[in-house]
């Protein structure tokens, strides 16, 4: 069966937590692309869902930092956080061990991945899973790139680390989805908080929609930190999911640069029969 | 308790303060150091006005990711 939706969204927990302090019209806009792409990731009719994340110390930490983790339980629970300041209830989100199992064995062909039976989710996965799924019934998979911890993988091998990770699931008997969580450029938790490059920000979406391995393979940390900040990190996520949308190009549904949310807030999927 | 951790008399006192501002010029990432000041009770606004004071005060980052940060801040 092959890999039926890849998508990619801004994850800031402000945007559950701050939600009232947001520019009414900008949020309406966000909102709508979020059920825009809740539905159309429902007609995709998975069987799990990939979210494809760049947590926060929540379960990897400077003791034991994987580049690459996926989570292999029946179950995870989050959020992490604080309910009141995330602004979502705690919970239990169905997983599928099985699947991830078989993932997870599939992808050591190819990459040296971290797995984990215990994973709690925080906002990174969880803002998300508010919007796109909000009964939280679908059983959720997930994947962590280290975007937190310097050193990181370098870009090129996130790109090839999702073309991977899109071969395994496409190879797969399941109906697989794909959803990337991450920033583009921000400051977060930063006395900069608020601060976004929508240049930057605009030009790497459209070496994204494009699907431009090479031009997003080549991003350097150095010059992100420059341009995009700490949060500019996590565009990891973001192109892992082009890597496994192999040649097909992406749209993007909504960019809105919400300074009390911390981040140009994007949502945008990938066309998997534009390849 | 903080007796047991591998910290600097400064980082201790920071610690036991609950000095947000200093704390953060000390380098504990953000992604953590928000949590802690929500749990000392400062809403958001209270706990970026806290490290851009930090910094005005004890000057930028000194180790960690947010070294580089310019600490000018935009909201």
């Amino acid at each position: 069966m092959p890999l039926v939706f890849v998508g990619a969204v801004s994850h800031g927990p402000g945007i559950t937590g701050r939600a009232e302090r947001a520019d009414p019209k900008q949020k309406a806009n966000l909102d709508s692309a979020f059920d825009r792409l809740s539905r159309e990731l429902a007609d995709s009719a998975p069987d799990v869902l990939i979210v494809v994340a760049a947590e926060h110390f929540a379960n990897f930490f400077m003791n034991n930092m994987p580049a690459y983790a996926m989570g292999m339980a029946d179950y995870y629970e989050g959020p992490i956080e604080d309910e009141e300041w995330l602004g979502i209830k705690r919970r239990r989100i169905p997983g599928d061990r099985k699947t991830s199992v078989e993932l997870v064995s599939a992808l050591l062909n190819h990459v040296d991945l971290a797995y984990s039976e215990e994973w709690k989710f925080d906002h990174g996965v969880m803002v998300p899973l508010h919007f796109l799924t909000p009964a939280f019934d679908l059983p959720v998979i997930p994947v962590n790139i280290n975007c937190q911890g310097p050193p990181l993988t370098p870009c090129h091998r996130a790109y090839q680390f999702g073309q991977y990770l899109g071969e395994v699931c496409a190879a797969h008997p399941r109906r697989i989805a794909i959803v990337a969580t991450g920033g583009l450029s921000h400051w977060p938790a930063t006395p900069d908080s608020g601060k976004i490059n929508q240049t930057w920000d605009r030009d790497f979406l459209d070496k994204w929609t494009r699907n431009d391995a090479a031009a997003l393979g080549d991003y350097d940390d150095s010059e992100v930190y420059a341009q995009a900040g700490q949060g500019g990190f996590e565009i990891r996520t973001f192109i892992a999911a082009a890597g496994a949308a192999q040649d097909c190009k992406a749209e993007v549904y909504c960019y809105e640069p919400i300074p009390i949310f911390a981040v140009g807030c994007t949502v945008a999927r990938f066309n998997l029969s534009s390849g | 308790m903080v007796g047991g951790y591998d910290l600097t008399e400064e980082e201790q006192q920071a610690f036991l303060r609950e000095d947000i501002g200093l704390l953060y010029v000390l380098g504990i990432n953000g992604q953590l150091l928000m949590h802690y000041a929500a749990f000392t009770g400062l809403e958001w606004d209270a706990y970026i006005k806290a490290m851009r004071l930090g910094v005005a005060t004890h000057g930028n980052v000194r180790a960690g990711l947010y070294v580089m940060t310019d600490g000018r801040g935009a909201v």
